[in-house]
């Protein structure tokens, strides 16, 4: 590796985070101090690409003390592109730093490697970068029920994968929707004089299609019988919606742009989701209350 | 060959087009040092242009490496250039020291490592080796640089390359600096003139002096000045209990005895016994002008 900006006694960290990068992640093909791209100058001291089109950016240091105002701008930069980007700070291990440092470190969404030949160890996972600033969620106004779940989903969201980030939250959905229907059809909160379709008669609510569940509530569901006013045609339109995507992880986008594209609707989607979910809940309550 | 903007055109030059200078005597570059230009390249951009030379239809850098890594780190496609007539090799060399030897705190070490090659380049040119006063005039050195520098050039390879792997750390994790080195290589040349057969092994003794350093029990580099007056006190007749010589072939040992103690067994009463006797008899000769 042909370093001209990092300096020599930094290069042995910059080889042990590479090969780090390299086993942890996949990633086999890396630049060297140059522009992650075109809109943005700054050269991290490595980058790749992983399978999926991620960027990612390791930043070689000797120390987290203080953030220069280029790197914090090449943060700021990536962020403001919408780049699909994870930054990690390599130090060589065995610096030491205060827990202040780490939290700005986290804050910032950064990842941090104490790199070492031998023995590498990643003190903080990155997030991914264009992700790691939606809209917070209030994990308190949720059920205790669902709230492992919830805090799973965020981070994966933000940290792994940010499509089975919003799988996780639909499941969750897909699950109360399927409550609701058991629960419809047992205490007979159908509407009156309407007869079913026959896709609706022989309808499996534990394992048919979710799509098809929420049409059948959006159909038939009787919502004044159940006193759930809340639970209305808008709030099962809103539901059917996200069914849809409920197999997005088989498709992978084919390029950066692709990517960077996917990731701005899942960032919308992500925090619609998290919203319905909520929704859901208090409307159900009169049919079924999570503690 | 004087460097200056009548003798050179200032341009624009791609920075993918520049070669480092392989006879850049600069050979540690310090990542605090580089971000912190990078700083203030990206906020004010460069203001002072590199130097360069052409060969061919590339550029060699004269002057600036550390604005062109910066320049690099940032992806810009261009720098300002000054574009010197390509010097001689001795030339370059020069240049380069007058350049930064006198504009920037350069290594001392990597000053001392470039300066054999342009010892070497006079002595082709005018037949005869340049001494301390020509080396000055011509590098704009002092002599007492160049004196330092000659100190750690004679020093066996193994303690240039710890000095050189103590360089490429940031300056206040250093421990075994051109300085430490330096004190005790003096302080060793004053006990061989005063005290001609105490040191047997040099080696050896250096050996000895860097381990008690590592483990503080020599606690500071300058403790090494209190090493030579143990030894200048014997041709100077302050030993008059005949201690120094011995103390001195016990400090030399491996064990725990510093420099200290042994300046406090020996000499150290002497010393302040001769230090007040000139205050006065300087005194005396003050008031005798009255």
């Amino acid at each position: 590796m042909n370093f001209h900006f990092l300096s020599e006694n930094l290069h042995d960290t910059a080889l042990a985070s590479k090969s780090f990068i390299k086993n942890r992640f996949g990633i086999s093909k890396f630049n060297v101090e140059q522009s992650i791209h075109k809109s943005i100058g700054y050269g991290p001291t490595i980058h790749g690409k992983t399978k999926e089109n991620y960027i990612f950016c390791i930043e070689v240091r000797e120390n987290i003390n203080r953030i220069h105002v280029a790197f914090n701008e090449f943060i700021s930069e990536c962020m403001r592109n919408c780049l699909p980007v994870k930054i990690i700070i390599a130090i060589p291990k065995g610096v030491k730093y205060s827990s202040k440092e780490l939290k700005n470190i986290k804050k910032l969404g950064l990842g941090l490697l104490e790199a070492d030949k031998q023995d590498s160890y990643l003190a903080e996972i990155p997030t991914n970068l264009h992700l790691s600033h939606v809209r917070p969620i209030e994990f308190n106004k949720y059920p205790i029920y669902f709230r492992e779940k919830l805090h799973e989903a965020d981070s994966t969201f933000k940290n792994t994968s940010p499509v089975k980030g919003c799988l996780i939250i639909y499941e969750e959905i897909e699950y109360i929707s399927r409550i609701i229907a058991e629960e419809a059809i047992k205490k007979d909160f159908l509407k009156k004089n309407i007869k079913l379709p026959k896709k609706f008669k022989n309808l499996n609510f534990k394992i048919g299609s979710w799509a098809i569940i929420i049409q059948f509530l959006m159909g038939h569901f009787d919502y004044k019988k159940a006193k759930c006013p809340q639970l209305n045609t808008s709030l099962l339109a809103r539901i059917l919606g996200l069914t849809s995507h409920r197999n997005d992880a088989g498709h992978k986008p084919q390029s950066l742009e692709k990517l960077k594209e996917r990731d701005i609707q899942l960032r919308t989607r992500y925090e619609t989701s998290f919203d319905i979910l909520l929704e859901l809940i208090n409307a159900c309550k009169p049919i079924k209350r999570f503690s | 060959m004087p460097i200056n903007a009548e003798n050179s055109d200032l341009k624009q030059i791609p920075i993918k087009n520049i070669d480092k200078n392989p006879d850049n005597p600069r050979v540690v570059f310090r990542q605090k040092e580089l971000e912190e230009l990078l700083e203030s390249i990206k906020i004010y951009g460069v203001q002072v242009p590199i130097a360069v030379y052409k060969v061919g239809k590339r550029f060699v850098l004269i002057d600036g490496e550390r604005r062109w890594r910066c320049c690099h780190k940032l992806n810009l496609k261009t720098i300002p250039a000054l574009i010197q007539k390509k010097p001689s090799k001795l030339e370059n060399l020069l240049l380069m020291f007058n350049i930064h030897a006198l504009r920037e705190q350069w290594d001392l070490f990597t000053i001392a490592l470039k300066l054999t090659s342009i010892i070497e380049g006079i002595k082709n040119d005018s037949g005869k080796t340049p001494n301390e006063q020509t080396l000055a005039q011509k590098t704009g050195l002092t002599r007492s640089v160049i004196r330092r520098c000659k100190m750690l050039i004679e020093l066996p390879e193994k303690h240039k390359n710890t000095i050189l792997i103590e360089l490429k750390k940031p300056k206040h994790l250093q421990k075994f600096s051109e300085d430490f080195f330096i004190e005790m290589e003096r302080a060793l040349k004053t006990t061989e003139r005063a005290i001609p057969d105490l040191i047997k092994d040099k080696e050896k003794v250096r050996e000895v002096l860097i381990e008690k350093y590592e483990k503080d029990v020599i606690k500071n580099i300058v403790h090494f000045r209190d090493m030579a007056k143990i030894a200048r006190s014997v041709p100077l007749n302050l030993d008059k209990n005949q201690k120094a010589e011995t103390a001195l072939k016990k400090l030399f040992k491996e064990n725990e005895y510093s420099i200290e103690q042994a300046f406090n067994e020996t000499v150290s009463e002497a010393y302040t016994e001769k230090d007040i006797t000139q205050k006065i008899s300087s005194l005396t000769e003050q008031l005798n002008l009255f």
